[in-house]
């Protein structure tokens, strides 16, 4: 046991926990957008004002998300492009890899635009026009969105994506057909995040 | 004193298992192998490996299996030797399953055994369709394990060219050449093992490997080791039509229930599945009732051929006939012969589980190799530590496997390869070792000069290869030898075609020193390798068919018409032993016989009076051909356990 | 019908010198395969130019796909020569060694470090001697079927030469070795080993370095269930994990 079967293992687990489940819950707030402004930024607030939230999220999300990171750029050079196999599993491999460094660096903008800047501008707490007044910017509106829902889509197929090959590397999906099954539930967490999430965007598109 | 060490020769299922024999008496040993050993010609072989271990109660023994080995090889093969190894069979099979071979297995967890050719028991213990490989995978872990503890060097991608012998000719060593580099070395042994498998490559196209030229083999031949029973070479009934190799269709599609048949319709041009049962002509099952489908080899390729060629009812026309599998269900087949079914489609397209496949007799196996020699023990079976026991008439020299030619006889039963390999590896291995033991100096004491002047002949003669530019293509070349041992020394043969295929023979060798050496660099170049094989594989051609034009008779795989004994249909072999205890005692009593049986008992006896005989082919200079070639001479069998009878097996 | 075949080889010298393009013009023979076209080049060797040259080198064994010798890349994909069938190829047809292991010369590559993978993971079993010690232990049939499966890899590198994790560059095992831990840890001789096997597997270069592309059981000519091995091997070191964390 070496330090680079840990890392890779630790990040592997740190994707799913608690990476993807704060995913999970951060998308599942979005939800909120429906039921206004008051309602959301109360939400959210609540979420960020707690006494803990801030060495919490330091220690479940920044942490694991900077491994997580870190070890997903050091695994993306190591490797060799090879598109004559046009296998299935092959491009999702490829899929995942791309979509890691596509995240990441939504994740980069997202904390910039969505936490650093209202901090430094003074406008944090108003998180539900922050939002949709980026949406509905003429000028910059649709760039906004086209990151945003490239962002999402990445996210989404990273985590369900992730899920799959999560099962196979820690020998939870043995058998062919298990591993066909974990692959289904898979594209069911994927279909079912895209679908509420988009539902959750359209309040403010 | 300096270490000793054995070298083996040969990465195939002998070769390794001698080396991990050795290794584990507590020797070193450095092992020489044209290929990474993992990719030996053993992994083709793959109905499995018989023991009597007797599993399904049927009263099965070793004495049995003796019995019919020997019987089948037409009592051609030294008896104690078939013995001891018939006894040690289930000993080498528990060793195997215990090393980790996937042998098959019944519902209650014991190993799993199945029919095969020239027996009618079940005494085939295989893993799935693809025992050789498994076996071989097993000793080549054992002997990755003794390499990482440091007893066993190997030395892969390097080729054997000849033995370098001391002044008192005895062997010290080998003259390898690398393959990578072309660099070519003397390597220092106190003994040196050659388990380097048949010579399906004289054939040309054949079920054997292409590495399988018999080149160590002829080397020591050439160097004066004694070759025994060159012409018997056996003809596998089944194998699968190819452009660049005919590969085998295993016995065990027999023994698991396959039938043979031809429509007895000749030129019968619709598909097999539209011909109607009985339409068809189940010959081997219909001619040989007790042994159907499993006769031994030599029989069922002699009957295709009669049925092809005589009667001319081959598949479409060809050389060609049905073996059929289709009545057995899907499940059953993929457990039982997945393998070598998927081989089938592979290269055919054609899904065995559906048709029937279409096959035809090829040649597989070289019963005959160096001589050898063995001590027995009063109770007729080996004793295992005499350094006599696989040693070629070269001292130091010893032979194991295929290479060899002791245990087979006439004609060698399906699955007793295996067996012979492994036996063969193992029983010598103690025997070596009391050889190297017992040396007065060890091959590190020999002066370098004997190493290196043997070294530089070597060079020399390949910086001369190298130098060949004449005209003809050492590929071609193989490929007209290889179509006159097929066309004349294959499963009839006839005195007349010997003779000018001899001729021929010789003439392949005068164009010899007309080749083109298509590729002289030193790196990695097979080209100046293969015209010294090919050199040998003439000289190997002319050992076989001058041993078939001299042997005037029918025994075994050799097979000449006009020298049939021409049994009587009703004849039972216990006939024989009758009328052979009636003569030792002196009192004969021929009225008390049929007379056509009669007549026949007094052939059979005068015939292996002058036959019974295993043929010694000895390299002379300037005996025939150009340089060289074979002085045949007949050395006496040891028939001492079971006495020789006619064959039957209908 | 076509009457002639051409081959487009990847040809290099030796292991210093760099790669070049040779192509072969060969009469077409129906049911041919890709060995019995480099045997006619052999015969005949000759470029599409007309020059004389030396004859393409390969190396090859059995013929019949179980010695594992003849992998090579043909048309872009790794596969046996002895069993990709000229009638079922695109032409013209393109030859190329695997790239994943140093050339030696033409399509001869050096696949010794996979033979040196299945040194560190000891695929073997540490048998007490090899003289009669009675039978082994009995299996079941569903064991035996499960460990037949595996232990027909002949360590040909189709696995590896499509895995885009294992790299000239780097020290993956591969999915055979991984196979071979699993078929070896099947067999029940000896826990000790089966720890030890488990402690290479989680090192560098071990199973931690699979990054699911599952190519490798998509090419694996033996159909061998290789990342149902993997995904056991992943559980077995899951376990190990677990047992190291709370022994320590």
């Amino acid at each position: 046991m070496d330090s680079h079967f840990i890392l890779r293992r630790i990040s592997s687990l740190a994707g799913i926990v608690p990476i993807g489940l704060f995913l999970v819950y951060h998308l599942y707030m979005q939800l909120y957008l429906h039921s206004g402004a008051e309602i959301y930024n109360n939400e959210v607030n609540s979420f960020y004002d707690s006494p803990l939230a801030t060495w919490a999220l330091i220690i479940v999300v920044y942490i694991p998300l900077l491994l997580h990171s870190i070890m997903g750029v050091i695994l993306v050079f190591d490797n060799k492009i090879q598109p004559s196999y046009t296998y299935f599993s092959h491009l999702l491999y490829w899929l995942q890899r791309l979509s890691g460094i596509g995240v990441l660096l939504f994740i980069i903008a997202h904390i910039w635009n969505a936490k650093l800047g209202p901090w430094i501008e003074g406008t944090w707490g108003t998180h539900f026009e922050h939002l949709s007044s980026g949406f509905t910017d003429p000028e910059t509106g649709m760039i906004t969105k086209t990151v945003y829902v490239l962002g999402v889509i990445g996210a989404v197929f990273h985590f369900s994506n992730g899920l799959n090959t999560f099962c196979m590397t820690w020998g939870i999906a043995l058998t062919p057909t298990s591993q066909k099954r974990v692959r289904i539930f898979s594209y069911l967490v994927f279909i079912f995040l895209i679908v509420s999430t988009f539902y959750a965007l359209s309040a403010i598109w | 004193m300096s270490k000793q060490r054995v070298i083996v020769v040969g990465g195939g299922l002998a070769g390794l298992a001698a080396t991990m024999k050795v290794a584990e008496l507590g020797m070193s040993v450095l092992l020489i192998s044209f290929l990474p050993v993992k990719r030996s010609h053993s992994v083709c072989a793959q109905g499995g490996i018989n023991g009597a271990v007797n599993i399904k109660g049927e009263g099965d023994s070793p004495e049995i299996h003796f019995y019919d080995t020997v019987k089948g090889g037409d009592f051609l093969a030294n008896q104690p030797l078939c013995k001891d190894m018939c006894h040690q069979a289930p000993y080498i099979i528990n060793l195997m399953d215990r090393l980790g071979v996937n042998f098959n297995r019944t519902p209650e967890g014991n190993l799993d055994f199945r029919r095969f050719g020239g027996t009618l028991y079940h005494r085939t213990a295989f893993a799935g369709a693809t025992t050789g490989q498994q076996l071989l995978y097993a000793l080549d872990e054992q002997v990755r394990h003794y390499e990482v503890q440091g007893l066993v060097e190997k030395m892969e991608l390097h080729e054997y060219l000849g033995a370098v012998l001391n002044n008192e000719g005895r062997c010290v060593g080998a003259v390898i050449n690398s393959l990578r580099t072309g660099e070519i070395i003397t390597v220092k042994g106190d003994a040196v093992i050659l388990a380097t498998g048949g010579p399906g490559l004289v054939y040309g196209r054949s079920t054997n490997s292409t590495v399988c030229t018999g080149t160590a083999v002829t080397s020591a031949y050439l160097q004066g080791a004694k070759y025994g029973n060159g012409e018997f070479i056996q003809i596998h009934p089944s194998a699968i039509p190819g452009r660049d190799k005919l590969r085998l269709m295993s016995e065990s599609a027999r023994g698991e229930g396959g039938r043979v048949w031809v429509p007895r319709k000749a030129g019968d041009s619709r598909k097999a599945k539209d011909i109607p049962d009985k339409e068809r002509f189940y010959f081997l099952e219909e001619r040989y009732p007790l042994y159907g489908n499993l006769v031994p080899r030599d029989v069922g390729a002699r009957e295709i051929y009669d049925i092809c060629v005589n009667e001319g009812l081959g598949v479409k026309g060809e050389m060609k006939v049905y073996l059929d599998l289709t009545h057995h269900t899907q499940e059953f087949l993929d457990r039982r012969l997945g393998g070598i079914l998927e081989t089938y489609e592979k290269f055919t397209g054609v899904d065995p589980r559906n048709e029937p496949m279409e096959i035809f007799p090829a040649v597989h196996y070289s019963m005959g190799g160096i001589w050898t020699d063995y001590t027995p023990t009063v109770d007729g079976l080996i004793d295992y530590q005499s350094p006599s026991n696989q040693m070629t008439n070269i001292k130091g020299l010893y032979a194991a496997g295929e290479a060899d030619y002791q245990y087979h006889g006439g004609n060698r039963l399906g699955a007793n390869s295996l067996l012979s390999c492994i036996y063969t590896g193992l029983m010598m291995s103690p025997g070596v070792i009391n050889y190297v033991n017992n040396l007065p100096e060890t091959a590190e004491d020999i002066p370098q000069k004997t190493f290196d002047d043997t070294c530089r002949q070597w060079q020399e003669k390949f910086s001369n290869i190298k130098k060949m530019n004449g005209s003809e293509n050492p590929y071609s070349l193989h490929r007209e030898l290889a179509e006159q041992m097929i066309t004349n020394v294959l499963i009839v043969r006839q005195n007349n075609k010997l003779e000018t295929t001899l001729d021929k023979i010789n003439e392949f060798e005068s164009r010899w020193k007309n080749i083109a050496c298509l590729d002289t660099s030193d790196w990695s170049n097979p080209v100046p390798s293969f015209i010294n094989q090919l050199w040998n594989m003439i000289h190997l051609s002319k050992v076989i068919t001058k041993g078939a034009l001299m042997r005037d008779e029918f025994r075994g795989s050799h097979y000449k018409p006009e020298f049939d004994l021409e049994q009587p249909d009703d004849f039972q072999p216990d006939t024989y032993v009758e009328f052979e205890k009636q003569k030792a005692n002196g009192g004969l009593n021929e009225s008390a016989f049929d007379k056509q049986h009669l007549a026949y008992m007094k052939r059979y006896a005068a015939n292996n009076e002058k036959w019974l005989k295993t043929t010694i082919a000895e390299y002379k200079n300037g005996t025939t051909g150009l340089e060289g070639g074979p002085e045949i001479s007949f050395e006496d069998v040891d028939t001492s356990l079971i006495s020789p009878r006619p064959r039957k097996y209908n | 019908m076509l009457d002639t075949l051409t081959f487009k080889i990847k040809r290099q010298n030796n292991a210093e010198s760099s790669p070049y393009w040779e192509n072969f013009v060969i009469q077409y023979i129906p049911n041919s395969n890709v060995i019995s076209c480099l045997m006619d080049i052999q015969t005949n060797p000759v470029n599409s130019k007309g020059e004389k040259v030396a004859p393409v080198v390969w190396q090859s064994n059995c013929l019949e796909e179980v010695c594992g010798s003849c992998t090579m890349v043909i048309n872009g994909k790794v596969h046996q020569a002895c069993s990709a069938l000229i009638d079922k190829l695109e032409k013209p047809i393109i030859l190329e060694p695997m790239s994943k292991f140093p050339v030696i010369r033409d399509l001869i590559v050096d696949r010794s470090r996979m033979f040196d993978a299945l040194k560190k993971v000891q695929a073997w079993v540490s048998a007490d001697g090899y003289h009669d010690l009675g039978p082994g232990d009995s299996q079941s049939q569903s064991v035996q079927e499960v460990a037949y499966k595996l232990s027909e890899c002949m360590t040909c590198g189709c696995c590896v030469e499509a895995c885009p994790q294992y790299t000239k560059d780097n020290n993956f095992l591969g999915a055979a070795a991984i196979n071979q831990a699993r078929l070896f840890n099947i067999h029940q001789k000896g826990n000790d080993i089966t720890e030890q096997r488990l402690d290479t597997l989680m090192q560098e270069g071990g199973i931690s370095d699979c990054g699911n592309a599952q190519n490798c059981v998509e090419v694996c000519p033996k159909s061998i269930p290789l990342t149902e091995s993997i995904a056991e091997i992943g559980r077995q070191v899951s376990g190990k994990l677990w047992r190291n964390i709370f022994k320590a």
